[in-house]
């Protein structure tokens, strides 16, 4: 029964976003950024890319291949599903450097607004997966700065 | 190299350029000025020649010239020839053009025509360039040392440089090395080795969030010209090969090399045997190269809630205790306190929760009381009302790795003894940790010789010596985590008994500390599998239960300790018990005063003087 209600819940997020927003690529849908490179944990897919140190481990790529998941929208996607859980406690505080990362990528025209607005549709579920909540993040973001 | 550029670009760029008229012919000439320009540190930098004037860059691709790896007048003129008949060429060598630019040996050329570079780049207006510590890690091997990268410093001031592009060096490695092949290649350069871009904020995410190390930025001082040199020399290298060495050709000597082109003097030499990122974090801060302009820290995830923890008053401190221990209710200490008051505590909280989901992924805990911590947040007013401050200390404050110490001791009943100890990586419980993890020993390949009764003998062969002390300050649950240690080697129990064997051992142990103020109490259970230590030893295993407290007041540095072995056969027969005080009576970056005495069957004073380099 939760889970049906968390889905429910999602879907909602999902369809309430603007018209503007359904337009650009939806790279969760499009291309598999959730399931392909970060399946839940975006710390997790960030260790297999990045632990070098004095240089020991493979380096692999985390861009995504079609040329339709290579513009600004998908970093914007990449970057909030790698860092929702700081991304979400900036938005619970009300700043921090997580949050301004984001708005830069997303260039509202104002800021204040788009984070009261952030604020108020949160919606701070534990049990929710991250890429999930990341996904509804980043649809809520790009229609509130459209 | 250049199928790098599509064929669209190409054209494009062809068609940009046919205006374009460039100061060197189609063939160069061999002029005075080239010849002069080809000799200077700027172009020989750019090429990544090394003090014997070979580049130990391995791509034919990165030179024009077929003799361009040794012969830097040759390459010029191969240079600017491809730059001339080819202009798209500058777009794979901005840095070189650049350089031919101020030299006036070329024309300009507007940069912003290079797609690919623009978007490496990640900004359009490069502000500085940063070198970027990220403090020793000992669970990984590979991490002991610390390691350094770079990162592009774009205009945006209040998202701590999360996207900018940073440049990490490191070896390629397949999946399906095992460790000891692993350890094999990487020492002996069987691994290939390249640059790669990321973007800030996986590393912050990586090292901060997840492996909790503090990420030191020394920002250099660089003009604008110099920062977009240094960026786009950069992206020359960001598609180069080279041969990966564990010890010397590593992350710490690439970025050393790259650094170099806007450096006054050489940062490191291709003969040196160990490169580590301490060093070279030492001498770009050395005051001759003025090549730092300001130093900062990004603080790990754990360091950061403990800060917070202790900025807090201890009513607020109160509070946060009495939330974690009961997460479902609201406690009275809480309630009683002011909303600005109750706003610090739940950041606090958010903090901690943050870092025990890092720690703890496949645990629902830490992320529900998380959720309800944001929750109450969101219903204050928005901004971060608990600033913090930061008191660890920046790497350069290290000593340097490599150490000769003269010790000189007394035994009650042995008389006395001199002792040499060489030691090549890294540093002691003694030492200050800037730089390192606090309250940690990291050594390998410490040797001790001691002259005593007339005769030299090998006191000691450490191959390899852990010991982390995984500290709570705050005493909140899962701050800290198990303490543990690892050694291996041979040694002498001097101690134990007048004529010891140097006995081959290997030892663990696993524990708790706990931080307070200036004081860190632990407790350790140790285990030991070893050879005969004396010669009517009949055991090979020994437990170790250890207690003891570390303190640290900056210049004084110390530890008191007891340690119950405990032989074991086919019973438990006591040892001894066996006690030791050691401290660091004052150190600078070079040298440093240790005094010990410690006691089982025999005792012993010791006064050391310590030589690091």
């Amino acid at each position: 029964m939760k889970k049906l209600s968390l889905a429910l819940a999602s879907a909602a997020v999902l369809l309430s976003v603007s018209p503007q927003a359904e337009a650009e690529v939806n790279p969760w849908q499009q291309c598999g950024i959730g399931a392909m490179i970060f399946p839940d944990n975006g710390a997790a897919a960030a260790i297999s890319n990045i632990i070098w140190d004095l240089g020991t481990t493979a380096v692999t790529s985390a861009t995504v291949s079609e040329e339709t998941c290579k513009g600004a929208s998908v970093a914007t996607a990449m970057y909030i599903n790698e860092n929702y859980e700081q991304i979400e406690t900036d938005l619970a505080i009300g700043e921090g450097e997580h949050l301004n990362a984001m708005l830069d990528m997303l260039a509202p025209a104002d800021r204040a607004k788009a984070v009261a607005e952030l604020r108020r549709s949160l919606q701070i579920e534990a049990d929710l997966p991250v890429v999930k909540k990341a996904e509804a993040l980043y649809l809520r973001a790009i229609a509130f700065a459209s | 190299m250049l199928k790098a550029i599509r064929p669209a670009l190409f054209a494009g760029l062809f068609i940009c350029l046919q205006g374009f008229s460039f100061g060197a012919k189609a063939t160069a000439e061999v002029t005075t000025p080239h010849r002069e320009f080809a000799q200077q540190r700027l172009w020989l930098k750019l090429l990544q020649y090394n003090s014997d004037g070979v580049s130990e860059i391995k791509n034919d691709g990165f030179f024009f010239a077929s003799t361009g790896r040794t012969d830097a007048l040759a390459e010029l003129n191969a240079t600017l020839t491809a730059f001339t008949q080819q202009p798209q060429n500058i777009c794979l060598f901005p840095a070189r053009h650049q350089a031919l630019v101020e030299a006036k040996l070329v024309e300009p050329f507007n940069y912003q025509h290079c797609n690919e570079f623009q978007e490496w780049l990640g900004t359009d207006s490069v502000q500085s360039i940063t070198l970027v510590f990220a403090d020793g890690y000992l669970k990984n091997p590979a991490s002991f040392h610390g390691h350094l990268f770079l990162r592009i410093d774009s205009n945006n001031s209040g998202n701590g440089n999360l996207l900018d592009t940073s440049l990490n060096f490191g070896a390629v490695v397949p999946d399906d090395d095992d460790p000891v092949t692993y350890i094999a290649k990487g020492l002996f350069g069987g691994y290939q080795a390249r640059y790669s871009a990321q973007p800030f904020y996986r590393h912050n995410l990586s090292y901060g969030e997840v492996e909790l190390r503090n990420l030191w930025d020394y920002q250099l001082a660089l003009t604008a010209q110099q920062a977009q040199l240094l960026a786009a020399h950069l992206w020359e290298l960001s598609r180069t090969d080279y041969q990966y060495f564990f010890t010397s050709k590593n992350c710490a000597y690439y970025v050393a090399r790259a650094i170099e082109v806007v450096s006054n003097n050489n940062l490191v030499d291709h003969n040196e045997w160990t490169v580590l990122p301490t060093d070279i974090v030492k001498r770009v801060h050395q005051p001759d190269q003025q090549l730092v302009h300001k130093i900062s820290v990004k603080q790990s995830a754990q360091s950061s809630f403990q800060a917070q923890f202790h900025q807090l008053s201890q009513l607020e401190q109160t509070a946060v205790r009495a939330l974690v221990s009961s997460p479902k209710q609201t406690p009275s200490s809480y309630e009683a306190l002011t909303q600005a008051q109750q706003k610090r505590v739940l950041i606090t909280l958010s903090s901690y929760y943050t870092f025990l989901e890092r720690q703890q992924p496949d645990d629902p805990t830490p992320k529900q009381n998380k959720a309800r911590v944001l929750r109450a947040l969101l219903a204050f007013e928005p901004g971060n009302t608990l600033s913090v401050s930061v008191n660890s200390e920046p790497p350069h404050l290290s000593q340097p790795a490599n150490l000769i110490r003269l010790s000189y001791r007394h035994y009650q009943q042995q008389g006395n003894a001199y002792a040499l100890t060489l030691r090549p990586s890294f540093y002691d419980r003694l030492q200050p940790s800037a730089g390192k993890l606090p309250n940690s020993a990291l050594s390998m390949g410490e040797v001790e010789i001691v002259a005593i009764d007339h005769k030299l003998e090998v006191e000691k062969i450490w191959l390899l010596n852990i010991e982390a002390l995984n500290v709570s300050s705050t005493g909140l649950a899962h701050d800290g985590g198990m303490s543990w240690m690892i050694r291996t080697g041979a040694e002498r129990r001097r101690l134990r008994a007048s004529q010891p064997k140097l006995s081959s051992f290997v030892e663990a142990g696993i524990g708790k500390a706990y931080k307070q103020g200036h004081f860190t109490p632990y407790a350790m259970f140790q285990g030991r599998i070893h050879t005969q230590e004396i010669n009517t030893d009949r055991h090979n295993v020994t437990l170790n239960i250890r207690a003891g407290v570390e303190f640290d007041f900056g210049q004084q540095k110390g530890y008191c300790e007891v340690q119950q072995p405990v032989s074991v056969t086919s019973s438990f027969n006591k040892q001894s018990l066996l006690t030791t005080c050691a401290a660091s009576l004052f150190h600078t970056n070079h040298s440093d005063l240790h005094v010990m005495l410690s006691k089982q069957n025999e005792h012993v004073a010791q006064l050391g003087w310590s030589w690091y380099f």
